[in-house]
């Protein structure tokens, strides 16, 4: 690929980069390019190895990686810790030179350096960062076996107890390949559950983690597991609620029983009342046939005044049992299924409130 | 190189190189000096110039040369102060690691 070819391809690889970091970094290596000279063209061509390359560098360290969108916020939070960290230098340029020596070595004396720390949030917070890391680690592999060694030994560290430096290291490199933000939450979730884990467990977890579907195993065990929990704690607490309910209810009874006494006289009156409905309609049917056939005979002898009044109480008797039939009807079909749906939910309410409470 | 070069020590590294410039440096000029002291690509460069840039470490400023305009870095106030930190945590750093690895003990 020519110099020309090579950033043709970059740029159009950092399209979709912020204009102004594009055009900063095609400057920059347009001027790389040009401070080299011709003779050193074919060597950086070669060094910088593809524009792919060149351009997931400068996207990774835009927070723009392939590996997901959280980079701009990891961007955000690695730039903050950058800035806190230059808060400080500024106030020990202020200070004479001396105390600001005394600082960083404080700093340095306790559980982790500034700096270190510093450099450990990039890493973990910034997964562009990770990846990049994790280009170079790769990089170095490719150039011979060391880098296994080296891996190997870091294992071996890590077995050893404490979380060192190398571990991390490891994580990220794990990072970069994709696996192990689940790995790892797992592995951390578990350790946060059992409690004192000590780091060999959590490096073997890692471990295990790495070969796949293991960990998933693993994880749904112990979430079956903290289920089992549950639930025989969910028992042993409803067994107790319901031994109460019955206490309550017996020296309740009383009133409950008053309330539900009442509740049956007043179904007993409804009934009543409805099958006196029915009575009264059954009259008013035979009355008004009565009547009707009586007024029908009072017309036929000649007594017409007589036979009209009488035929008409017999028609509008009638009507009212009619009247009645319809309602009573309307009860027995419609008021029915109503109040027996009333009585089943105020139960179902009950009883569901039962469960819950238990 | 066996030893990890970790972002804060290539900050370091590169910090010290556009220091020792006072008229500042460029680019294939850092690439080139960095490159005496550790392995790193050329690629690697670019983006750890603009951090530095964006951090305020570093200023930059386009300066005529042979006919083009060439883009210059050098060292800030806040770069300097910055600086100093890596070489102080450096020294404290370096010193125990080589006491260390030559059987003594850290003091």
């Amino acid at each position: 690929m020519s110099r020309e070819g090579f950033m043709e391809r970059l740029g159009t690889l950092l399209s979709d980069v912020p204009e102004e970091e594009r055009q900063e970094a095609l400057s920059y290596y347009r001027s790389y390019f040009d401070d080299a000279g011709e003779e050193n063209e074919e060597r950086i061509l070669r060094e910088l190895e593809s524009p792919e390359k060149v351009a997931a560098t400068i996207k990774a360290d835009l927070g723009m990686d392939a590996a997901g969108n959280g980079g701009e916020y990891t961007e955000r939070g690695f730039s903050d810790g950058r800035f806190q960290d230059r808060q400080e230098v500024a106030v020990q340029t202020d200070a004479s030179g001396e105390p600001g020596w005394q600082e960083s070595r404080r700093s340095e004396q306790g559980s982790r350096s500034d700096g270190y720390d510093w450099q450990e949030s990039r890493r973990q917070a910034q997964g562009s960062r990770a990846d990049g890391y994790g280009w170079q680690e790769g990089g170095r592999q490719a150039q011979g076996s060391r880098a296994d060694g080296y891996d190997w030994q870091e294992g071996g560290r890590q077995t050893q107890g404490g979380r060192s430096d190398s571990y991390d290291w490891q994580e990220s490199g794990r990072q970069a390949q994709g696996s192990r933000a689940d790995g790892y939450g797992w592995q951390e979730s578990g350790r946060q559950a059992q409690g004192s884990r000590s780091d060999g467990y959590g490096w073997q977890e890692g471990g295990r983690s790495e070969q796949g579907s293991r960990s998933d195993g693993y994880g749904w065990q112990e979430g079956g597991r903290q289920a089992q929990g549950g639930r025989s704690f969910y028992g042993e607490n409803r067994t107790l609620k319901i031994v109460l309910l019955v206490a309550v209810l017996i020296v309740t009874s009383p009133a409950w029983m008053g309330l539900l006494g009442g509740l049956v006289g007043v179904a007993a009156a409804a009934i009543g009342v409805l099958v006196a409905a029915a009575c009264i309609a059954v009259a008013f049917y035979l009355a008004g046939f009565v009547l009707f056939g009586v007024g029908i005979g009072q017309m036929a002898v000649g007594n017409v005044a007589a036979g009209f009044m009488l035929l008409g109480v017999g028609l509008l008797l009638l009507a009212f049992a009619i009247l009645l039939t319809m309602a009573f009807l309307w009860v027995v079909r419609k008021g029915i299924p109503w109040i027996c749906n009333a009585i089943g939910r105020i139960w179902r309410g009950i009883f569901s409130r039962r469960e819950r409470a238990a | 190189m066996v030893f990890n070069t970790g972002a804060a020590l290539l900050d370091a590294i590169v910090l010290a190189v556009v220091c020792k410039e006072e008229e500042g440096t460029y680019g294939y000029k850092i690439t080139q000096d960095v490159r005496k002291a550790i392995e790193v690509s050329e690629s690697t460069l670019y983006p750890v110039l603009r951090r530095l840039q964006k951090d305020g470490c570093l200023e930059v400023y386009d300066m005529e040369c042979g006919g083009r305009n060439r883009r210059y870095y050098r060292i800030t106030e806040r770069g300097t102060a910055q600086l100093n930190l890596y070489r102080a945590e450096w020294v404290s750093y370096s010193s125990k690691i080589t006491m260390l690895f030559s059987g003594g003990e850290a003091s």
